[in-house]
């Protein structure tokens, strides 16, 4: 390529303007010693990362290692959190009514007892003295 | 008769074909964001698990590779924000060359450090624009999508910075040689 013609490719380059197939061309072809703008692509030139050949095939190949071994990861997870949540549910007790204690009970009964205490009292209260069909003759305190 | 399926999500060799493959094109850009090339690779790889996960959404976008760009890049400042890495400016992120045969070792140092110091003097959108341009070998629809911007607008960044470094070499340069 004529001088004339880098100095085209550069002028477009500097528009932003050029394709990177251009600018790949002008990366390879401009010597630093010619151009100030060379400087820089030289420099440019050293800072580019290559890619490996084949690299997206290779990168594929361990992706799809990668997605089986989590999915296992996964399934296992799953399966220790079924296993976790089978053995919880087993092991919860069933809250049992609560039981009363000795003492408590002892009073209850004795409550009770003071119940029907009255209510007998009450029944003694009126004597009855005769009783038919049609009347009934008690005496009472009141 | 005529049926119509309407595919929802893509298959795996879709996802190869259209996603996948773009790793190579990634793989610069990501590189230099995280500084290191082990890290690269395992980066790209989450990338691509993220994307398959989300391939019924990816599927359905009208530019793939602009998702992928940016899923990518977000990735990359969401793991330097984790490590509490600073997320410097394109710059500060290139590596420190080494001197070939060719140049003598202090000169070539003494030439890169200028080169350090006119782009971390350009702005910060034209300093990415340029390094994603000229060193990461990005089209312009890639940086565009990455840096959400038009691509026109990209278009003139990167004139901008292009013209800007051309300028500054150019003094150092004639003030060179008038000193010679």
């Amino acid at each position: 390529m004529k001088e004339e013609e880098i100095e085209n490719l550069i002028e477009k380059y500097k528009a932003g303007t050029s394709t990177l197939d251009e600018e790949q061309f002008l990366l390879e072809h401009t010597k630093d010693s010619e151009s100030a703008m060379g400087v820089w692509f030289e420099f440019a030139k050293k800072q580019k990362r290559e890619v490996a050949e084949g690299f997206s095939d290779t990168l594929w190949q361990s992706f799809q290692n990668r997605k089986a071994k989590r999915r296992r990861l996964w399934i296992g997870a799953m399966s220790v959190a079924a296993t976790v949540l089978l053995l919880i549910a087993f092991l919860i007790d069933v809250p049992k009514p609560q039981e009363l204690s000795y003492h408590q009970k002892e009073a209850l009964l004795a409550q009770a007892l003071d119940l029907l205490a009255d209510a007998e009292e009450a029944k003694s209260e009126e004597n009855i003295i005769y009783e038919n069909e049609l009347i009934i003759i008690y005496t009472s305190w009141e | 008769m005529s049926f119509f399926v309407i595919k929802s999500s893509m298959n795996k060799d879709e996802f190869r074909h259209k996603v996948f493959s773009l790793s190579e094109r990634l793989y610069p850009m990501v590189c230099r964001l995280l500084g290191n090339t082990a890290n690269a690779e395992d980066a790209i790889q989450e990338i691509m698990m993220k994307l398959w996960v989300r391939r019924k959404q990816v599927g359905k976008h009208p530019n793939i590779t602009a998702y992928v760009f940016l899923t990518a890049r977000n990735y990359c400042i969401d793991l330097l924000k984790k490590k509490n890495l600073p997320i410097d400016a394109a710059a500060s992120q290139l590596r420190l060359l080494e001197s070939d045969n060719r140049h003598d070792e202090l000169e070539w140092r003494e030439l890169n450090a200028l080169i350090y110091k006119i782009l971390e003097k350009l702005p910060r959108q034209q300093q990415d624009v340029l390094i994603m341009r000229d060193i990461d070998g990005c089209e312009f629809a890639e940086i565009a999508a990455t840096m959400q911007l038009k691509v026109e607008h990209i278009r003139v960044l990167l004139s901008r910075a292009r013209k800007q470094v051309g300028l500054e070499l150019e003094t150092i340069y004639s003030n060179e040689r008038r000193g010679n």
